[in-house]
């Protein structure tokens, strides 16, 4: 999380979740509000910026697209390092995906604690009859891990922009809550954290190998 | 031509790659390539690079052991695509591989990885005629070929990007074939390593990549690195897909005839290529940017003229001991870092716990701030009030100053109105003068006075020495009780001390008895043995005697022998039993008398027992009758003191009676007197009546027109102020005249 000089909050969001679950469709919908059912599988991470006003502040969104396989994550936590926000996908017709949110959650928060901000999103609601993962368990799961729950639909652009624009506004406040706390610290030992979001999102961000 | 001219510009360390890419490019023929001579020579030159194809196709073995360079010289210049298949088969070596036998078997086998296979079936070619079609041909042969390879190589199994060099594949040959190609492909080819679950070959080829940039690029690693713009985000997928991802399926085929014969080294190339193509471009871009660019625009850039391309590639030379070396780099490197992590894990634990602590102990000092501010508030108000009310004190001293002031001024104007009176008095004693004889009877008055306080006090001495005589008559009734009590005690412990000698004397006489007792049976019973023994003896005795009386007769006279054997044997029997029975008696009497003297020797214990006691209870009569004659002295010492307050006691109050009296006497006396001054007092009032009287007529007849004016003033003055100014009660001395 960084300020520019402008006044500009910089935000860095992952998309994370098993193959095919929609991450980058998710992002492509948001971004350019485009869906596109022949794109290629993603196979290295990417990321777009998407710039927005949330309460007269001026914000930019790093949103990092990554490749859902497992094996792709032995490469390193480079593409959540420093996150501000994660948004984690799984397909509802898949439970095996929803599961793979939880091993995601587990990961993040043992990695980054509690300084990321993490949505649940369960995509492809345009497949509510080929539904395998129960509404209840997917919301209450959510609920136990401190993150919000988003049902989503890239195809038929429903939820998008809301799960976007809520994370957006919970980490600003998570932002502004820090900054507070480290204004009340000022007089005493400085603790930085290197996975504290300090200094991340596009200018800084990863150095891989 | 001059665009990449300009690219190099005047970069030293490029400038050796750039001459020779302008040598093939522009002459494009050379000593040794004289098959290149003819490819772009035109159409004839098609037909007969076709024929060679066909000659070193039909021929392989051979040609490719010959001509090996040759050969590889030409899959650079680009397998014709009719050949293409059939080539790759043949760099590959799959003739007669015997992995194409096993595919049969895999198709129909079932694989863990279907469905993760399936998910990317369709997001692989999605817009190529082949692939297109849902559950279509190409996509079946797809997931065949897939499927097979996930179960021939389980370690691997199935990883996102496969699917592409696959694709490739199927578009030149039947699935059989390019699975045995794409075996070749991951085994001979680095490839195998780069799809392992750890994925660390990829890693390996970032690495090197990234350095290969900083040697031969060094400003776009520097800007790369200023933008945080990793190696892995823009040539993960040109090593995974071979480039198929990324160029167009000519190209795609193209960098695929280079791998087959040459290897991995190709895909560096190429990416090395790449980048020289953009990076005037990319040096100017952010890193949003730099992504789109490189997806976008710089394929497109190179699609423009792909042999200039390929050329290009083919010129830049990878050192194979420089990749080595960074091979080993990045190991030392990855167990560093694992290292690391182990260590940053640690430390993050510790730093997670020692910011607990923090949190802790900022709780705690916020709240001892809290305490210390209250504190200080509280000190504050206490100040405040002390001030308030050292002001207080300050204004209550003032007020009392002022009150002590106006006290002072008060006890002088009283000081001044007592002088007044006092002078007023005077002006009376002057016509008065009996002040003395008050004082005389007031003198008269005291003295009885102290003569009863001294009879108050006499009769308290003498209450006092009553009570002192009772507490002592009480004390000498207590101790002649307690000598009487003490007596009686010693008494009954002396009796108490005789009986337990009686009863101890008594034992030991019982005792005497028994033992006496036991040695007069034994004595009866040796009497009745010795009875018992005279009557066998006389039984026995008549031979006996004969012997006897033979030898003592021949000892003595035979006639007296003769004489005692015939009458007088009997009378020594008797003799002999009465002197056994006489002895007895005696020992009998003995043990009498041995009974007797016990009982003496008891008796005389006895007499000694009892005259101890009896002396012990003559010393403690002795004793108490001390005892006596001291307390009834000291009984009689008190009673004589007791006398003599009584005595003292009477004394007093007859001289206290008397003084009484005479003090009764002086006080009537002096009643007398005062009685008699009183008569004087009133007849002189009376006369200074007259006198007053007398005087204020004349002062009336002299000033009456004065008294009215002055009555008149009174009477303004009394309108004007409803209470009087004066009154007699407080200014007598002005209503007198």
């Amino acid at each position: 999380m960084t300020t520019a000089p402008g006044g500009t909050n910089n935000f860095k969001v992952v998309l994370l979740g098993e193959g095919c679950v929609g991450k980058t469709s998710l992002l492509l919908r948001y971004i350019e509000d485009k869906f596109n059912d022949k794109h290629l599988t993603t196979l290295q991470a990417t990321f777009l910026n998407k710039r927005l006003n949330i309460k007269g502040k001026r914000i930019n969104l790093s949103i990092w697209d990554t490749a859902g396989q497992e094996k792709f994550h032995a490469l390193g936590p480079i593409y959540y390092r420093n996150s501000n926000g994660a948004i984690l996908v799984y397909d509802i017709t898949d439970e095996d995906s929803f599961g793979k949110v939880k091993n995601w959650v587990k990961e993040l928060k043992k990695m980054l604690g509690s300084d990321i901000v993490l949505i649940i999103a369960g995509n492809k609601v345009d497949l509510e009859h080929e539904r395998t993962v129960p509404l209840e368990e997917a919301e209450s799961y959510a609920n136990m891990v401190g993150a919000k729950h988003y049902y989503t639909s890239a195809k038929l652009n429903q939820g998008v922009e809301e799960l976007f624009l809520d994370l957006t506004r919970e980490m600003l406040e998570k932002y502004e809550q820090n900054s507070q706390t480290e204004v009340n610290r000022t007089s005493q030992v400085l603790v930085v954290d290197d996975e504290t979001p300090v200094q991340s999102s596009c200018c800084s961000g990863t150095k891989s190998n | 031509m001059n665009e990449i001219n300009d690219l190099f510009g005047s970069k030293n360390v490029l400038e050796f790659y750039f001459s020779s890419v302008l040598e093939n490019f522009s002459l494009a023929t050379s000593s040794s390539y004289e098959a290149e001579a003819r490819v772009s020579g035109g159409s004839n030159g098609e037909e007969d690079l076709w024929s060679l194809w066909g000659r070193i196709v039909s021929n392989w073995e051979t040609e490719w052991k010959r001509r090996n360079q040759f050969v590889r010289d030409l899959v650079r210049q680009g397998v014709p695509h009719h050949f293409r298949g059939i080539v790759w088969q043949l760099l590959a070596g799959v003739d007669a591989s015997p992995e194409k036998k096993l595919y049969a078997s895999y198709i129909k086998a079932k694989s863990a990885c279907e469905k993760v296979i399936r998910r990317d079936i369709a997001r692989t070619y999605p817009e190529h005629d082949f692939f297109k079609e849902k559950d279509g041909l190409g996509q079946e042969s797809l997931f065949n070929v897939m499927k097979a390879y996930s179960l021939h190589d389980r370690e691997v199994g199935y990883c996102q990007g496969s699917g592409f060099i696959v694709g490739l594949l199927l578009m030149q040959m039947p699935e059989e074939e390019a699975f045995a190609v794409l075996v070749k492909i991951m085994q001979q080819h680095r490839m195998r390593d780069m799809f392992k679950p750890s994925m660390a070959e990829l890693g390996l080829c970032m690495f090197q990549l990234e350095n290969l940039v900083q040697e031969l690029l060094p400003d776009l690693h520097v800007h790369f690195q200023s933008q945080s713009f990793s190696t892995s985000l823009y040539a993960s997928s040109w090593f995974l897909t071979l480039f198929t991802t990324t160029l167009s399926l000519p190209l795609a085929c193209r960098i695929m005839d280079v791998f087959l014969s040459e290897g991995i080294e190709i895909v560096f190339k190429v990416a090395l290529a790449l980048l020289t193509l953009g990076k005037n471009d990319l040096l100017s871009l952010d890193m949003e940017s730099i992504l789109k660019y490189i997806q976008r625009e710089l394929p497109a850039k190179a699609e423009a003229d792909q042999d200039a391309f390929m050329n290009l590639s083919y010129s830049i030379k990878v050192n194979p001991k420089k990749m080595k070396k960074l091979e080993k780099e990045y190991t030392v490197i990855k167990t560093k870092e694992q290292g690391d992590i182990a260590v940053l894990r640690c430390l993050r634990q510790e730093n997670r716990l020692l910011k607990q602590r923090v949190e802790l102990l900022e709780k705690e000092s916020s709240a001892l701030a809290e305490r210390l501010v209250r504190g200080q508030v509280d000190l504050a108000e206490g100040e405040e009030e002390t001030f308030a009310l050292a002001r207080e004190v300050q204004a209550l001293r003032r007020a009392n100053v002022d009150a002590q002031q106006r006290l002072a001024v008060a006890q002088d104007e009283i000081r001044s109105l007592e002088m007044t009176i006092a002078e007023n008095n005077s002006r009376q004693s002057s016509l008065e003068g009996i002040e003395g004889a008050e004082g005389g009877g007031g003198g008269g008055g005291e003295l009885a006075r102290c003569l009863q306080r001294e009879l108050v006090r006499a009769r308290l001495h003498a209450a006092e020495r009553e009570a002192a005589e009772r507490e002592l008559t009480a004390r000498i009734a207590d101790l002649e009780n307690e000598n009487k009590s003490l007596r009686r005690q010693r008494v009954d412990n002396n009796v108490a001390h005789l009986q337990d000698e009686l009863i101890a004397v008594k034992l030991r006489e019982a005792e005497a008895n028994l033992s006496l007792k036991d040695l007069r049976q034994r004595v009866s019973e040796l009497s009745d043995a010795w009875q018992r023994h005279l009557q066998e003896h006389r039984q026995e005795a008549p031979p006996t005697p004969v012997q006897s009386n033979v030898v003592s007769d021949i000892m003595a006279t035979p006639k007296k022998l003769l004489r005692a054997w015939e009458g007088r044997s009997a009378d020594m029997q008797k003799l002999d039993e009465e002197l056994m029975t006489t002895r007895i008696r005696e020992v009998e009497a003995l043990t009498e008398l041995k009974e007797l003297r016990l009982k003496v020797m008891e008796l005389e214990t006895q007499v000694q027992v009892s005259t101890n006691q009896l002396r012990r209870q003559d010393e403690e009569a002795r004793q108490l009758r001390e005892n006596l004659d001291a307390a009834l002295q000291r009984e009689r010492v008190l009673q004589a003191r007791q006398r003599e307050s009584q005595h003292k006691y009477a004394d007093l109050e007859s001289k206290a009676k008397y003084e009484s009296m005479q003090a009764n006497i002086r006080n009537m006396e002096d009643a007398q007197r005062i009685a008699e001054l009183e008569t004087e007092v009133s007849e002189y009032k009376l006369k200074n009546e007259v006198m007053a009287t007398e005087g204020e007529l004349r002062n009336n007849m002299d000033d009456s027109d004065k008294v009215r004016e002055l009555q008149e003033q009174v009477a303004e003055l009394k309108a004007e102020f409803p209470t009087p100014i004066t009154t007699p009660d407080t200014e007598p001395w002005k209503w007198l005249e």
